[in-house]
């Protein structure tokens, strides 16, 4: 198993300095650039103008720029920013908290939502209440997010005092941009839990626990559900992953002090290291969240740690 | 499935034969409520925003200014009231329809011709080509679409054919994995072989006979991905990054709407709503559709 994590772990090399290189050549399309920024701003002379060009390397080509940013990546070095001067994996990390929070919250939610419901619906398969819980769900994902964020807050902030309308201030300033979040995940999250149900429920072990005398509760949660996780913790995980992604737009209204914001306001302010060091990070940070969850169905299914100890995979 | 019930299901079935698959998925296709309903939804968006410039005159009822009738709540002459520069809000809503569905079908093409013709290569030859392809696909998609979207827009641009293009480039991912997983399948067919063996050219078999034969997942990516590009179109111009003012594309009527969250809520409910109904017509639609064309589910 650990064998299987390294070499996933390998796997993502090529992939991040794929996303560099991707996403240094589309920031270097860009018209205008840092300089351009900060000539407007601080009413630079063209000799300091020129120094600073100089020392970012930006009369240099695009090609030989992005070596130079790969040489410090080799070496862990993510560069600094264009416009703080502080090291980019130093702010990375100082909005990341921020932005686990939320997306902890956020699945949080999502889970509380959609498992009972995907339980149910599956449980009262074919049915009004089926139908009923599957078009919310629908409703669930064709809502945009950004627009659910503010009503929520002309609906509930405006009204409720204790809920603050923006900001990462305490356990309050959370509920309303994780139920923003959250509810656009449960659509698919519903969707699997019923599906993944009820392929579990019609098989011949439930009705053998049914015959023991064990009550219908009991054989749903305990029995049923734990053999349909596993399909569930996948979508889950790669929700979580993605909202580690940052919900950008989220975070804009709710003004979260997150790395989605972070990111947004390096892209306007042409913040390339940053930019390039953000989205590594991010690729990098869902990537590790996807091999952990790959990793999980080891510890929750026996079935499959004991297809890793005879070191065989299946190719996806 | 007991054994009374055999013989209609067969008499069914052998009707079936003598009908064409197209005429099978529609029947399919209006027996599901949800879809019929999102069918409507879209034909009657897709009529509104044909006729839009007869309906609408764009220079004095959308993007002109009217300062005299600012920031007037819902009522009768004016549906969902009217915004800051007192433009009617129902207009703009109905007229913006064109730029939700034309940027999310131009997307959604541009990037299922990208995604289709790489998928379908990756899928036919294995081995070289397969590993590039899917790599650079992994990389690709490695990328969070909506920050992609950011990026590409406000490195070229922000204008409307940028969005599309940006939007388009997000989408290829899922189009070239679904095409060839869909590939896979049917490559290998006889009638494939039997192909090869008439001496026609590889690029032939794949445009004429495989990809044909894969058009079902893709016809139902592509519904479900012009809803999510249409929240795609509506969240880069919230951002300010895409269909650039006074153009009345929802997103940034929404955008224009927060300055006023506390004091004219209207301003943001109704573009939100009329986002809610499309994205929910085309998913609905695409959810009918992948159940009708998948053959397991026939009955």
């Amino acid at each position: 198993m650990l064998r299987y994590a390294i070499k996933r772990l390998l796997l993502m090399i090529p992939v991040i300095i794929g996303v560099s290189f991707l996403i240094f050549f589309i920031m270097d399309l860009a018209p205008g650039n840092i300089i351009d920024t900060k000539i407007a701003e601080e009413n630079m002379t063209d000799e300091e103008a020129e120094m600073l060009r100089e020392q970012y390397n930006l009369n240099g080509s695009m090609i030989s720029r992005y070596f130079k940013y790969m040489g410090g990546l080799v070496r862990g070095d993510l560069g600094k920013s264009y416009i703080t001067g502080k090291p980019v994996l130093e702010s990375y990390l100082e909005k990341l908290p921020a932005t686990i929070v939320l997306a902890a919250a956020s699945i949080l939610v999502s889970v509380i939502i959609s498992i009972p419901l995907g339980i149910y619906s599956a449980i009262k398969r074919g049915t009004f209440q089926d139908n009923t819980c599957m078009v919310l769900s629908f409703l669930g994902l064709s809502i945009p997010n950004f627009w659910l964020g503010l009503m929520l807050i002309i609906t509930i902030a405006l009204n409720v005092k204790w809920i603050p309308t923006s900001g990462f201030r305490g356990i309050a300033s959370v509920i309303l941009p994780a139920i923003t979040v959250g509810t656009g995940l449960t659509a698919t999250l519903a969707r699997t839990t019923r599906s993944s149900m009820l392929d579990v429920l019609n098989q011949d072990y439930l009705r053998t626990e049914r015959a023991k005398g064990n009550s219908e509760f009991r054989v749903v949660m305990r029995y049923a559900l734990v053999n349909a996780l596993i399909p569930i913790i996948t979508i889950a995980g790669g929700q979580f992953a993605a909202c580690l992604g940052g919900s950008v737009l989220t975070e804009t209204i709710f003004a979260w002090p997150g790395v989605g914001r972070l990111i947004i306001d390096s892209v306007n302010s042409r913040d390339v290291p940053m930019v390039v060091g953000c989205i590594i990070m991010k690729s990098f940070s869902i990537g590790l969240v996807v091999l952990c969850v790959d990793l999980l169905y080891a510890v929750i299914d026996p079935r499959i740690k004991a297809m890793y100890a005879r070191g065989r995979r299946r190719r996806k | 499935m007991s054994k009374k019930n055999e013989t209609p299901e067969l008499l069914v079935s052998r009707k079936y034969v003598r009908q064409s698959q197209i005429r099978i998925i529609l029947h399919n296709l209006r027996k599901n409520k949800g879809a019929m309903i999102g069918l409507a939804i879209i034909t009657l968006l897709v009529l509104v925003s044909c006729f839009a410039d007869v309906l609408f005159d764009y220079d004095t009822e959308i993007a002109g200014l009217n300062i005299s009738e600012k920031l007037i709540r819902p009522c009768k002459e004016h549906l969902f009231g009217t915004d800051d520069l007192g433009r009617d809000i129902f207009k703009r809503v109905l007229y913006g329809a064109r730029y939700s569905l034309g940027v999310g079908f131009a997307a959604t093409m541009i990037g299922m011709a990208i995604g289709v013709v790489f998928g379908a290569i990756a899928g036919y030859y294995c081995g070289l080509a397969e590993d590039i392809i899917m790599r650079l696909n992994d990389i690709l998609s490695a990328v969070p679409s909506i920050l992609m979207g950011i990026v590409i827009v406000s490195a070229l641009g922000a204008s409307t054919f940028n969005l599309m293009l940006a939007i388009g480039i997000t989408s290829v991912p899922q189009f070239v994995r679904i095409t060839r997983a869909a590939v896979l399948s049917v490559r290998n067919q006889e009638y494939v072989e039997a192909l090869k063996a008439t001496g026609m050219s590889e690029a032939r078999i794949i445009a004429f006979h495989i990809i044909p034969n894969c058009m079902s997942p893709i016809i139902v990516q592509i519904t479900l991905r012009i809803a999510s590009a249409i929240i795609a179109t509506s969240s880069l111009s919230f951002l300010g990054l895409g269909v650039p003012v006074p153009a009345p594309e929802w997103g940034s009527m929404l955008n224009l709407g927060r300055s006023y969250v506390r004091t004219a809520s209207y301003l943001t409910i109704f573009p939100g709503i009329a986002i809610l109904i499309t994205v929910l017509a085309f998913n609905l639609l695409g959810d009918g559709l992948r159940d009708a064309l998948d053959p397991k589910l026939r009955k």
